[in-house]
């Protein structure tokens, strides 16, 4: 089967767990949305991925192999992130011939290329570049690898509304000319809404849910009204949250609506995939 | 394909070093020499010889965390890291002791004044084994060197020279110096009877012992 | 074409709708080509996939067809369906939501008919 394949996946560093037990699969072929927060562990799942860390238990296999220290599996894979890899006072163009060397079928036409729409400076170096610079010399890197699995982490990062929408524009381009699998680890959720096919959500080092990204948007819905009468109707139902404004309500329900509950003084609304988010994952504040 | 970029990518950058290295030590031979011809006084560096010991540790103190995560960072396993940076340092090795033995075959002042091997063991030992003296001892000062880095990099470095001062102040306090400077002269083949077999031996151990220490200690090394 | 994620209707529907608009509008009449799911993806940022599942469900319907290696094109007759599913379809989309406001208004079903005739005249 050709997927990338968290099985058991735990990591702890020192006392604290990053990710418990995590056990979740990307598919081949399709663009992924990993949704989490700020800590949640995303960044963990694709250092694992990317043998930047290693496992405390479980695994993280590739097309059925385990990609710890295995360079078949690592071939196929290339993760690009915040952590800073790369000597400080290398320059962007003797990095993007360092990766014709070290990957093979990297396109350095297509790096210069893309580097040139995003204005990326080719003489500077890469350890003295912007937050969004630095990101996009990753992504300018990762759209010019032949490799079958790019995982991104936070790839937006930095970058202005401008270079974003000519990143999701690239990254579309790149999967409908190549078909590959693309995992994005993000917290922005509405930006990448449209682009994935696929979501994982974790909290707190643990899988929380994975869907199609139709599933998901269709999971919840909001009610609003009286406070009572939304108390009423949310009885027994698996409710999200309730935000209460004086004597009108508004909670956030997992499932579809109950006809037979809804009266004409309780509103129904769709949740946007950001709200869903947030309260999936908000619990405890 | 990856292992051979890497010690493409290693090798270049640390035989370059290796290079500007004897170029350095080079101008300030040649300077000082002059310097000592022109006021007819004998003035003489000596025992240039001793800083490739120098140099090489330090060298590989400085370059192993970065082309560790850059070469994790391009997709090669621990090992293979490891073992492009045992090539690269190889190669460097090479070079140095290249430089020594054509100076020692070429310039007739080296074997007395410069060359630690052929000052200790007399110049009738040849550049041969001053090549291989050379380049023994350079790869046994780099992987000590090299071990080091990866238990900084594993440990930190204010426990990993704390630990190492505890270490060595509690051994000098141990031992007796005599016997101390016996045992080293010992291994270097400097008293009568000892054979000269011995500081090659000495070299290619510490070599292994060096390179064993460091995949022990990086063999789970991540990148945070 | 107007696609929003942030409505509750599922984007492969929106997708299909807006097709489907176009076809009735007269965007595309019958026998044209309409775009490929590919260009349809790059120009609206929208997952492949979910472009084609709407797509399919144009296909299903019998608006659109598909010609081996050539891509989707109008059905013959296909802007009449539309109309015709339309027009059974608007008794349950604009009349049932229609009624249901009047009567939370408390208007009367001869009030509604009266601002309906009144629409009517000035449209």
């Amino acid at each position: 089967m050709r997927e990338l394949r968290a099985e058991h996946l735990t990591k702890r560093f020192g006392k604290t767990t990053a990710l418990d037990d995590v056990t979740l699969s990307f598919e081949h072929g399709k663009i992924h949305a990993l949704l989490g927060r700020n800590g949640a562990g995303k960044t963990t799942l694709l250092g694992i991925a990317s043998n930047r860390l290693i496992p405390t238990s479980g695994q993280v296999l590739v097309d059925g192999e385990p990609v710890t220290d295995n360079p078949r599996a690592l071939a196929k894979v290339f993760c690009t992130g915040n952590v800073q890899m790369t000597p400080l006072s290398m320059c962007v163009d003797d990095l993007i011939r360092h990766m014709g060397r070290f990957y093979e079928g990297f396109d350095v036409k297509r790096a210069l290329r893309l580097a040139k729409m995003f204005e990326l400076n080719m003489k500077a170096k890469t350890g003295a570049l912007s937050t969004g610079y630095r990101s996009i010399c990753q992504l300018v890197m990762a759209l010019s690898l032949d490799v079958d699995y790019l995982l991104l982490d936070e790839p937006v990062l930095g970058l202005d509304a401008a270079h974003r929408d000519l990143f999701y524009r690239l990254l579309m381009e790149d999967y409908l000319e190549r078909g590959r699998t693309v995992v994005v680890a993000t917290h922005l959720i509405e930006e990448v809404a449209t682009l994935v096919e696929r979501v994982a959500i974790i909290d707190e080092g643990r899988l929380l849910m994975e869907a199609s990204a139709d599933e998901l948007r269709a999971s919840g819905y909001s009610v609003s009204g009286r406070a009572e009468d939304v108390r009423a109707y949310c009885e027994g139902l698996k409710v999200l949250g309730i935000d209460e404004l004086g004597s009108l309500a508004m909670a956030y329900v997992q499932g579809e609506p109950v006809r037979e509950r809804l009266t004409d003084r309780l509103d129904v609304a769709p949740m946007s995939l950001q709200k869903l988010f947030v309260e999936l994952t908000g619990k405890g504040e | 394909m990856k292992l051979k970029a890497a010690i493409r990518y290693q090798a270049v950058e640390l035989v370059q070093c290796a290079a500007v290295f004897c170029l350095v030590i080079g101008a300030i031979v040649l300077v000082v020499g002059m310097f000592s011809i022109a006021n007819e006084a004998h003035f003489m560096v000596s025992a240039m010889g001793v800083l490739p010991y120098v140099f090489m540790p330090l060298l590989a103190l400085s370059v192993y965390a970065c082309d560790t995560g850059f070469l994790l960072r391009m997709g090669l396993t621990r090992s293979q890291v490891l073992a492009s940076t045992a090539a690269s340092f190889a190669a460097a090795c090479l070079l140095l002791a290249l430089v020594e033995a054509a100076c020692a075959a070429v310039i007739p002042q080296w074997a007395l004044n410069q060359s630690l091997f052929l000052m200790g063991h007399g110049p009738q030992n040849g550049p041969l084994l001053d090549f291989l003296f050379m380049f023994l001892g350079c790869a046994a000062a780099s992987a000590v060197g090299l071990a080091f880095a990866a238990l900084q990099m594993r440990f930190g470095t204010r426990r990993v020279v704390l630990i190492a001062l505890a270490v060595l102040i509690v051994t000098s306090n141990q031992l007796n110096p005599r016997a101390v400077s016996d045992g080293w002269a010992w291994l270097f083949a400097l008293t009568p009877g000892a054979s000269l077999a011995n500081p090659f031996v000495f070299f290619v151990a510490v070599t292994a012992l060096g390179l064993l220490v460091t995949w022990a200690v990086s063999r789970r090394y991540e990148v945070r | 074409m107007n696609i929003d994620p942030a409505k509750d209707v599922p984007l492969f529907v929106q997708i299909a709708e807006q097709i489907e608009e176009d076809v009735f509008t007269g965007v595309y009449v019958e026998e044209d080509r309409i775009p490929s799911t590919n260009e349809l993806s790059a120009l609206l940022g929208i997952n492949p996939h979910t472009v084609l599942k709407g797509m399919n469900i144009l296909v299903d319907e019998g608006i659109i067809y598909k010609r081996r290696g050539m891509g989707m094109y109008v059905q013959a007759g296909a802007a009449e369906k539309v109309r015709a599913k339309r027009r059974s379809a608007f008794d349950e989309r604009y009349v049932a939501a229609l009624v249901a406001e009047a009567k939370k208004l408390g208007l009367t079903k001869d009030q509604v008919v009266n601002l309906i005739e009144k629409g009517y005249d000035h449209a």
